[in-house]
């Protein structure tokens, strides 16, 4: 049986070797193959693009005229927008090295991102609710004001909206960009809103209610007060000797906001015994669930 | 008449001592004043950290000005070991949180990163609300996977004085 199974990993793997060849190229049709490296070389005349992958020999694919090549920011682009250094990912025929497919983006250090609040929104053209509006905004970082453009390239996200477009942005929104040089300098390749109240939060102070299985009260340093739900999935842990949550007692809570109803659900409660006890051992974690009644 | 002889050149003898015994003293007594000044000038020009020796010459003349006593450093008073044991008051450790690694609005080629950090001990922090273990040294880190674009990472830590703290990581993943 061993020696069977040894045997059919040998069939297996030198079918693999023939089918996929070697170095990072990989089949992804028959008579298909696939690169992915660093532009080498560009041939304008000969249209041919050279691709060195990380490992393995570089491979010279041929341009023809069924060869759809994009570009990040461009979209369609032919040859001519091709250059050396380009990050690039090819499928080309084994036989005719004709490659029907190149997608290529910039490198990397030609990326940048940006973390910061619109100050202004310029649209050149198009609609702002459409998907191929062209314009640019102003982002204030902490770096400064940075401008940057956007095209029909450019992707958006905002939570809870699907096909997010420019018209969802607005002046007063923090985003986060990612964005690449261009002749006209920066291209927004993507724009994320980042929501104004936080998906996530975590709280810490004393716990001044607790139901469990239902939900758990903080009053914070500064006095104010955090109120969670717990459910099922709230998971309790016990540090350094706790036994359990009770009122008086100092809690951290982890908690992810519901966008529909904007109430906090406690993900994780972690307490701690006082100081210099051992850390619990056995059941580190408990589950929210109300028959188990933690601290009671 | 030997004895007479005798007796009359004791007399003179005795009274020559006497005499001499006057005269001298003066001279001695002069002689330890000069003594002493000079070596009471010499303290004050150059003082040295050894005490004067004393000089049988005082003893000889009293009257004289006392020595330049070098000045003498009193050293600090050691404190006495108390008996019963002072109760140890715990300094409290103002919170911190580091991000290492990545840097901050940093571009990436990869989708697996780890997002690493320090904070104080027993502070517990989270990324994006999941909970993250924080060893004795208060080092963290978390692997995850980035989505094509930017990536926002909200870290939060929180110690047991009530204590917050946020660092937001925004990290672009550009395949």
């Amino acid at each position: 049986m061993k020696s069977y199974l040894v045997r059919l990993a040998l069939v297996i793997a030198t079918l693999a070797t023939l089918v996929f060849g070697t170095g990072s190229a990989l089949a992804i049709s028959p008579g298909d193959l696939e690169v992915k490296g660093t532009i080498s070389s560009v041939n304008l005349t000969g249209s041919a693009v050279t691709i060195a992958p990380k490992t393995g020999s570089a491979v010279t694919v041929n341009v023809t005229a069924s060869t759809n090549i994009t570009v990040e920011g461009i979209g369609q682009a032919t040859i001519n927008d091709l250059a050396t250094g380009f990050r690039a990912e090819a499928t080309y025929n084994k036989d005719t090295l004709i490659a029907s497919r190149i997608e290529a983006s910039k490198p990397l250090d030609k990326h940048h991102a940006f973390v910061g609040t619109i100050k202004s929104e310029n649209i050149t053209s198009g609609n702002a609710t459409s998907a191929n509006a062209t314009g640019n905004f102003v982002v204030t970082t902490n770096k400064g004001d940075v401008t940057i453009n956007f095209n029909a390239q450019t992707k958006y996200q905002v939570p809870g909206v699907k096909n997010a477009v420019i018209g969802n942005f607005k002046v007063g929104d923090k985003v986060a960009v990612l964005a690449v040089d261009s002749n006209s300098g920066n291209l927004a390749l993507h724009v994320n809103l980042i929501p104004g109240k936080p998906i996530s939060v975590q709280r810490v102070g004393t716990v001044t209610a607790y139901q469990a299985g239902s939900s758990i009260t903080l009053k914070g340093k500064k006095g104010d007060t955090s109120t969670f739900v717990i459910d099922a999935n709230t998971k309790i842990k016990l540090n350094r000797g706790a036994t359990g949550v009770t009122v008086g007692q100092q809690a951290h809570v982890l908690a992810k906001r519901d966008p529909s109803s904007d109430q906090y659900t406690a993900k994780t409660i972690v307490v701690f015994g006082a100081k210099g006890k051992p850390e619990t051992t056995g059941k580190p974690e408990q589950s929210g669930k109300p028959d188990d009644k933690p601290g009671k | 008449m030997r004895y007479f002889y005798v007796i009359v050149y004791a007399e003179q003898t005795k009274r020559m001592v006497k005499s001499m015994k006057s005269k001298l003293i003066p001279i001695v007594a002069a002689l330890g004043i000069l003594v002493i000044t000079s070596s009471a000038c010499g303290q004050q020009a150059a003082p040295t950290s050894q005490a004067p020796k004393p000089s049988h010459t005082a003893t000889v003349a009293p009257t004289t000005t006392p020595p330049t006593q070098p000045p003498v450093t009193t050293p600090a008073p050691t404190p006495k070991p108390t008996t019963s044991p002072t109760p140890t008051i715990p300094v409290p450790v103002a919170l911190t949180l580091v991000v290492s690694e990545p840097a901050a609005d940093s571009v990436v080629d990869v989708s697996n990163i780890t997002i690493k950090g320090k904070t104080t001990p027993d502070a517990v922090v989270s990324i994006n609300g999941d909970l993250v273990d924080v060893d004795a040294s208060g080092n963290f880190s978390l692997a995850v996977i980035l989505e094509e674009g930017p990536n926002i990472f909200e870290i939060t830590a929180t110690d047991e004085d009530g204590n917050e703290m946020n660092n937001e990581l925004v990290i672009a993943y550009a395949p």
